[in-house]
């Protein structure tokens, strides 16, 4: 009865998320139908087909990797279909939470007899009933058009079932993540930057940290005894391969193991939960700042100034180039960089912006 | 039903609200006054529970508003700007409103938009900002919520349409509803209030409308027999409303311990009349020599 209330309850703040993503719901399983469906269709309905296609399948689907190679073109329909779906996701948050924030419908939002996880939760609902409606009507398309073709001894329904699952969670994952950004940012300017910024950190931050170890004639791992046997840090190979979000994103059917579905999904749960619990906690007076919270401007101030300097003591290297070595030129770059870079976030951070 | 205690709120540093404290009864009509930016959307917003306070409650009915958010269900905030219903028609809105409140009445908001002349069926977008304030307002009292605060209600609409928007506040007063009006219509609220809650300085002091004033100022108009006591009229328990030739129109100082109106009777001036002293007055008297805030 109490469950019933409060499902009740949310129709009104899903009907007011739907009316503002109305957009997406209609462009989204439609957009995604062009990448999957159709192409598949495409593939085996338009396009012209070997005379001797069914033997040809049979010689090349004797093992198993040949088979999803040549019927299921590996998956990559499903990693296409992957990404649009992630770029849909990003900007429906953007929408969601940024834009809500400087045009009154977060303090409408606010006003009305509802708690702020609720609201949170019914946004996150609204785009995870679209993503998983959309991948669930489009795998079934795509499941009937194989099972139409030529191809058709060869369907496999946990083939289906997999790329559904993991797709969903990539998805869902990577809309929560989104959202929960939108949680700690105050604009739509800075939800954009930042979004981008968390994706690609896991790769360049280890890039520019080993750089600038190495400027600094430290190798953190080495294969041999001389320079020229430096390969990369494999501790930094396995980083960027854990916290690489499009890596797992861009899975083709036999890289999808239990081990990234289950990270995708322990992000999934996570990112949702401190989306809910950063946005019950939302101080509405730095809606337009980078950061709502002063928790989130410290870790902002000393990540860009770590970061920037870093990348200016690599320029210090490259256009400074000393005979005291690669480290003085590092150096003079990392503390011009860092002044630079304090000042500069120092005035970003004050700034309200309208967008 | 309504019990503001001891909120505080800094914004940027600066503190907005001060140890802010007051209760509304049932069915009463309070004013909301200061200068701009003393802080009164501010305490709306908190009292709406749009922005969480620094310290201190808000408690409709004996229930922290921001603790149990479904007791809103019966409090109603309508904002200056009616900006986050762009995309919607009247009766768009309505039909959002009327499944979050439980009491909402689309007839008396079909009948209050026929009579502000206010189009169902054309997107809020579309609306002057006259028509928004009107349409954002006529929206709020068809909740018939107990509570509905108002910031600003008459910002931006022509003399016609304020009448129309007063009036409809008044109605819906009469009709039991509470109100707190955020505004500048001092000669307005003065008629329709029963109590007027003063900002200043990030703290509320309350006022009853009627004798607005009684025990804190008092009106004259001088006429003094030479020159003018230039020092005394600087002091601070006299301040100057108006002056032309030898007639000043002064308030004084009119707490227990003032000297300021004996010393006047010494002086004997050729004319002293005492004026009524209306809410306006009052507001200059406390907040006639403060900056802006904002």
């Amino acid at each position: 009865m109490k469950g019933n209330a409060w499902f009740k309850g949310m129709r009104p703040l899903l009907g007011r998320e739907y009316a503002q993503a109305r957009l997406f719901v209609f462009a989204v399983p439609i957009v995604h139908f062009l990448t999957l469906g159709m192409t598949r269709m495409n593939q085996w309905f338009w396009s012209d087909l070997d005379t001797n296609l069914q033997n040809r399948l049979e010689d090349h689907a004797f093992s198993h990797g040949d088979l999803y190679r040549y019927v299921y073109d590996s998956g990559s329909h499903e990693v296409v279909g992957r990404f649009w779906l992630l770029l849909a996701a990003f900007v429906l948050a953007l929408v969601q939470i940024g834009v809500e924030r400087r045009n009154g419908s977060q303090e409408l939002l606010f006003s009305m007899p509802y708690s702020r996880n609720r609201i949170y939760f019914s946004k996150w609902l609204l785009g995870a009933l679209l993503f998983t409606g959309s991948l669930l009507a489009n795998t079934l398309v795509d499941a009937i058009v194989l099972a139409a073709s030529p191809a058709s001894d060869y369907f496999r329904a946990d083939y289906f079932a997999v790329q559904f699952g993991y797709s969903l969670l990539v998805v869902l994952a990577g809309y929560s993540c989104a959202l929960l950004v939108g949680s700690f940012t105050g604009s739509v300017a800075s939800q954009t930057v930042l979004t981008w910024v968390l994706v690609a950190l896991p790769i360049v931050f280890v890039e520019l940290l080993d750089y600038s170890l190495r400027a600094h004639g430290i190798y953190l791992e080495r294969h041999g005894e001389l320079y020229d046997s430096y390969t990369h840090v494999l501790w930094g190979d396995r980083i960027q391969d854990w916290l690489n979000f499009f890596g797992y994103a861009s899975a083709e059917y036999l890289a999808i193991s239990w081990a990234k579905a289950l990270a995708l999904l322990a992000l999934l749960i996570a990112s949702l939960a401190l989306g809910l619990l950063a946005y019950s906690r939302n101080p509405t007076e730095n809606n337009g700042k980078l950061m709502v919270f002063k928790r989130g401007e410290t870790v902002l101030r000393y990540g860009f100034v770590l970061c920037a300097s870093m990348v200016a003591g690599l320029l210090g290297t490259e256009l400074l180039r000393l005979s005291g070595g690669e480290q003085v030129g590092y150096d003079i770059g990392f503390v011009i960089g860092c002044v630079l870079s304090a000042l500069g976030i120092r005035k970003l951070l004050r700034l309200r912006f309208k967008y | 039903m309504l019990a503001v205690r001891h909120l505080s709120k800094k914004i940027d540093g600066k503190a907005v609200l001060a140890d802010v404290s007051f209760e509304l009864g049932e069915g009463r009509v309070a004013g909301l006054i200061g200068r701009n930016g003393a802080g009164k959307t501010t305490l709306l917003k908190v009292m709406s529970g749009i922005l969480d306070p620094d310290g201190g409650e808000v408690l409709f009915e004996g229930r922290s508003i921001h603790w149990e958010p479904e007791v809103k269900r019966e409090l109603v905030f309508i904002p200056d700007t009616p900006e986050a219903w762009y995309g919607y028609t009247g009766w768009g809105a309505a039909y959002m409103f009327g499944q979050i409140y439980p009491r909402f009445n689309p007839v008396y908001f079909r009948d209050t938009m026929n009579r502000f002349g206010l189009p169902l069926d054309r997107n809020i977008r579309q609306f002057s900002k006259g028509m928004r304030m009107m349409f954002s307002t006529a929206l709020g009292l068809s909740t018939r919520a107990k509570l509905v605060l108002l910031d600003e209600p008459t910002n931006g609409i022509d003399p016609i349409a304020k009448k129309q928007v007063l009036t409809l506040l008044m109605e819906a007063a009469a009709d039991g509803m509470s109100l707190i009006i955020s505004s500048h219509l001092l000669e307005e609220l003065e008629r329709m209030t029963d109590a007027i809650l003063l900002m200043r300085s990030g703290g509320v002091e309350t006022h009853a409308s009627e004798g607005v004033a009684d025990g804190i100022v008092t009106k004259l108009q001088v006429v003094f027999a030479g020159e003018a006591p230039e020092a005394w009229l600087r002091s601070p328990d006299v301040r100057v409303l108006d002056h032309i030739g030898r007639v000043y129109t002064l308030l004084l100082n009119a707490a227990p311990g003032s000297a300021a109106a004996g010393e006047l009777v010494a002086m004997q001036p050729m004319l002293m009349e005492p004026l009524p002293v209306r809410l306006e007055d009052l507001y200059v008297w406390k907040l006639g020599g403060e900056p802006h805030e904002g």
